[in-house]
């Protein structure tokens, strides 16, 4: 219900519903940029041009899904455009050396009052996963973002993706099979 | 269950998203197999402690940053973006693009004579040619039209 107020605010151009919009899904989007992307500063740039899209297309919506839905599939696909771009453009500089996706700069949230010893654990920890996730399929990576992260129901998960339910059971069944054959290396090699 | 079987499997059992009877056998195996039990700790290690759950603040000016760009987008005349957003499709598809153009510049290719078939169309212009000079064809090419029309009217009147 409160939803639908906001889009009719919106629709009749009061400026302050859509900074309500904005400040009720901006963690969240940006969240789900920061998963696909791995680094801050594209997590920012997509999650402007999310919002942007959001509000050229906002005064059309018409309530075929939820809100959060229709921002998670327009904060998805423009991650992994943002992705594609990158790699193409890597690849007409002939960079190929760069570094991968999901892997630089990568920040940890919310780790100020543990050990320096804790800290670089976790950050061993969180590159380490980062790095497997990073290297799936685009598809599967996208299922499991969405499921471990931002803890998705499978339905909703099918919807953002537009894919049935039990072709994200099995997105996340193979996503976490190459991830256990993947992982344990990794660690070892610590 | 083979050892393969049950590595593949120690994500989902992890998660506690194996059905019972599976979960029971993985959790049976973990108890009398060194190899895997370890290859379980150092999954567990990874996979439970990675902070999945602390949520990244953004930028605190990403809404001013956001305005700007709204302002921006508004002033810039509509076939500019649509030219804009064209260019990016071509960016982030560029595959189908150089098909398409593939397939121009190969219709151009193929629709355009080449220099032999240039000279045989020439020699045979040339023959036809030669064939109206002799039969004096060419000659209508002088007579206006009309002049023509006049003298037929003429030639049926005498006739009649």
């Amino acid at each position: 219900m409160r939803e639908q107020d906001l889009i009719k605010r919106i629709r009749a151009n009061d400026p302050r519903a859509f900074k309500e919009v904005f400040d009720s899904n901006v963690t969240l989007i940006h969240n789900v940029c920061f998963r696909m992307l791995g680094n801050r500063q594209d997590a920012e740039d997509v999650t402007q041009e999310v919002f942007l899209e959001v509000h050229k297309s906002l005064k059309r919506f018409r309530f075929e899904s939820k809100l959060s839905t229709w921002f998670y599939r327009i904060a998805v696909n423009r991650s992994l455009n943002h992705q594609r771009k990158k790699k193409l453009d890597r690849w007409l500089s002939l960079d190929f050396n760069a570094i991968e996706e999901g892997t630089e700069n990568l920040d940890i949230p919310g780790a100020n009052d543990e050990s320096p010893s804790d800290l670089i654990e976790k950050k061993d920890t969180e590159r380490i996963v980062q790095e497997a996730i990073g290297k799936l399929p685009e598809r599967q990576r996208t299922a499991l973002l969405l499921h471990r992260y931002e803890e998705l129901p499978y339905q909703e998960i099918a919807s953002i993706m537009d894919v049935t339910v039990a072709s994200v059971e099995s997105l996340l069944h193979r996503a976490k099979q190459t991830l256990a054959k993947e992982l344990f290396p990794l660690k070892k090699d610590l | 269950m083979t050892h393969s079987e049950i590595q593949q499997h120690l994500l989902r059992y992890l998660d506690g998203d194996l059905p019972d009877e599976k979960m029971r056998q993985i959790r049976e195996h973990l108890s009398t197999c060194p190899v895997c039990a370890e290859r379980h700790t150092v999954l567990a290690s990874l996979w439970l402690s990675e902070s999945r759950l602390e949520k990244v603040k953004p930028s605190p000016f990403l809404w001013t940053r956001l305005q700007a760009r709204i302002e921006e987008y508004e002033q810039t005349p509509a076939f500019v973006r649509d030219l804009k957003k064209i260019l990016q499709g071509v960016l982030v598809h560029p595959f189908p693009t150089l098909a398409v153009i593939a397939a121009i510049v190969m219709g151009i290719y193929i629709g355009t004579p080449r220099q032999s078939q240039r000279h045989a169309d020439g020699q045979l212009v040339g023959q036809a040619s030669a064939k109206v000079e002799d039969l004096g064809l060419d000659q209508f090419d002088v007579v206006p039209p009309s002049a023509l029309g006049r003298s037929l009217v003429e030639i049926s009147s005498i006739q009649k």
